[in-house]
């Protein structure tokens, strides 16, 4: 999968968000490209991805600032949270900035379920199973 | 072009009359030994022969040489379709021996190395010294007290002739010979370099230095070097490099191998500057046992084209890897460096902080790798890069790859990319500064983080080295 957002007007605005399961034995190959081409653009994505046990994930973000396209601000987040045994993800965020009047930044973390908060779920009564499903449906509210 | 204030007419006049490199004098050319132009199986045997080394290390280069002839170029960095291999001098040899005094070293040589400060720094701070000129050793010492305790720090070739078992116990085997094309051309035609062994237990209270200088035009040189430390030892290398300015390009394709024992600890500096004519292409990488430590300190401010990704392998439970890098890409160069750090056992941590400059039309970008392999659980890593673009001719790029095959870790990465805050340059300019002034503070706090774990006398000439490549060019 390949998104491909491009702001080509001067002062456009874009907010791009987007929220994915990979479940067991998918491997999961996805990419996002911002290309800023215009001055005074912003652009925004938020990627947050759920990889279930077995489940595979190749993910890559790439922001491009063209030369020319000056005060320019530019962010990306990806997130990923990986759930039992097997789950693998790699990430890529990449910047490619040619023009200086910019403020572009990505953030990448992998991470897994808090303990914390599930030891705090169980201790409500949830079991094991329940809790992990509550954090994923909040992971994936944003 | 000033956002704030005209610049004055006597500032611009100092930025033109300032030579941005210092260093690119060149001494006369005189050698005991120069090979041909160019590179092949005869000039391998030649090396080797010139050497004196028996059939174990001869077969070595010879394999080599073959995987350099079969791999092809890297094409997913820098652009290095212009490095022609026929043209370069693999080997040439300055002075007959390694001397133990200044005093036994040519005089020529000796010159540049003053010019340097090199002997000045000896006496003040340092435990030991390798000077490297063209592809030899010409000068090394090392104080008696550390001698005392078993320490051995020596040229490579030195090490290969007095404790063989000792070298080829690593040599090879962090950075195998088919590592990648350049690892394998410094494999076949390597000679110089450092090699350190650290005791059980000893702890190097004093930085061990070796500084790599090459005079020669279309020189190559290719040193080696191995750092062995020991169970709970501790040791600092820092490393140096300068070259004079020639309008042909010269190549520096180095190997680094460390291994560091268990609970031990190394740290390795490196302030590259060669001249804007040199092709710096460098494999780097630490093997860290259980509880072990590697830090590199890694400074790139000169070469034409710089690839250098010093890497950590952390193989034992709870060993820590950190990384601190920091580039500055000028006219015409091209800075491609960042780290790598590969977890193979639990409870292993790292850490990479790049900084990166790009101006007047230089481009830096940061690679960089996290790998966690399975079993590698309660792992984590934060990846931290940052880079400032000084004017519209420049470019910065960020290319980090995080490859997680374990779910029981963290790892965090940011980038951020930015040109110098109007509003940290006006603050500093409403107090009196001039905008170039301000410019090369806003530019040394930025570098900050890094700076300051330099040796003293390293940061002082790193904050001047910026401020010049900074004059004159305001964004």
């Amino acid at each position: 999968m390949k998104y491909v957002d491009v702001l080509d007007q001067v002062g456009q605005f874009k907010e791009v968000k987007k929220f994915l399961v990979v479940s067991n034995g998918q491997n999961t190959e996805i990419e996002t490209l911002m290309e800023f081409k215009a001055p005074k653009t912003q652009g925004n994505t938020l990627i947050k991805v759920v990889v279930m046990p077995g489940g595979k994930l190749n993910l890559k973000g790439v922001i491009k600032i063209n030369k020319g396209a000056e005060l320019v601000e530019a962010f990306l987040r990806q997130s990923i949270l990986l759930i039992g045994e097997n789950s693998m993800a790699t990430a890529i965020p990449e910047l490619e900035i040619e023009s200086n009047e910019v403020k572009a930044s990505h953030a990448a973390s992998i991470g897994r379920v808090d303990e914390e908060q599930l030891f705090y779920l169980m201790s409500r009564g949830l079991n094991r199973d329940e809790a992990v499903k509550l954090i994923i449906e909040a992971f994936l509210t944003e | 072009m000033s956002r704030f204030a005209p610049i004055k007419e006597e500032n611009k006049k100092k930025k033109w009359e300032k030579s941005p490199y210092e260093y690119g004098f060149s001494s006369p050319e005189k050698y005991v030994f120069k090979s041909k132009r160019g590179l092949n199986e005869e000039v391998v045997r030649m090396i080797s022969s010139m050497k004196s080394e028996d059939k174990k290390m001869r077969d070595f280069r010879l394999e080599s040489y073959k995987i350099f002839l079969e791999k092809s170029m890297p094409t997913w960095g820098a652009d290095l379709s212009t490095i022609d291999f026929n043209n370069i001098f693999y080997y040439v040899k300055a002075a007959k021996n390694e001397g133990k005094k200044w005093a036994d070293v040519p005089k020529e040589i000796k010159d540049t190395y003053d010019k340097l400060g090199i002997p000045e720094a000896e006496k003040a701070y340092l435990g030991g010294v390798k000077a490297q000129y063209e592809s030899e050793v010409i000068y090394g010492s090392l104080l008696k007290r550390l001698r005392d305790k078993g320490i051995i720090f020596c040229g490579m070739d030195e090490a290969l002739a007095k404790y063989p078992d000792l070298v080829w116990s690593h040599f090879g085997k962090i950075v195998p010979k088919g590592d990648n094309k350049f690892a394998a051309l410094n494999s076949a035609v390597w000679s110089g370099g450092s090699f350190i062994y650290v005791p059980k237990g000893v702890k190097v209270d004093l930085p061990l230095q070796a500084y790599f200088r090459i005079n020669t035009q279309n020189m190559g040189q290719f040193e080696r070097t191995l750092i062995i430390v020991d169970e709970g030892a501790f040791v600092h290398y820092v490393e140096g490099c300068t070259a004079p300015i020639y309008t042909t390009d010269s190549l520096h394709a180095a190997v680094v191998e460390i291994w560091i024992g268990k609970g031990a600890r190394c740290r390795y500096t490196t302030i590259q500057n060669w001249s804007t004519n040199v092709y710096n292409l460098v494999t780097k990488r630490a093997w860290v046992e259980e509880n072990g430590v590697m830090e590199w300190v890694d400074g790139n401010l000169g070469s034409k084209i710089n690839m250098k990704y010093p890497s950590v392998i952390l193989a034992g439970k709870g060993a820590h890897g950190e990384i601190l890098s920091v580039a500055v890409a000028g006219k015409g160069q091209h800075q491609d460096a960042g780290g790598k750090c590969i977890h193979l056992a639990e409870n292993t941590t790292s850490r990479i902080i790049s900084k990166s400059i790009s101006l007047n039309g230089g481009r830096s970008s940061y690679r960089g790798l996290i790998q966690m392999n399975k079993g590698a659980k309660n792992s984590r890593s934060k990846v931290v890069c940052d880079a400032l673009i000084l004017d519209k001719e420049s470019r910065s790029d960020t290319y980090p790859t995080n490859k997680i095959m374990e779910s029981e870790v963290t790892l965090e990465h940011e980038a951020t990319v930015s040109k110098i805050g109007e509003e940290q340059l006006f603050y500093l300019m409403s107090r009196g500064f001039e905008e170039h002034e301000a410019e090369a503070m806003v530019v040394n706090g930025f570098i900050e983080p890094i700076v300051k774990e330099l040796p003293m006398e390293y940061s002082v000439e790193l904050n001047r080295l910026i401020s010049l490549q900074m004059e004159g060019s305001v964004g």
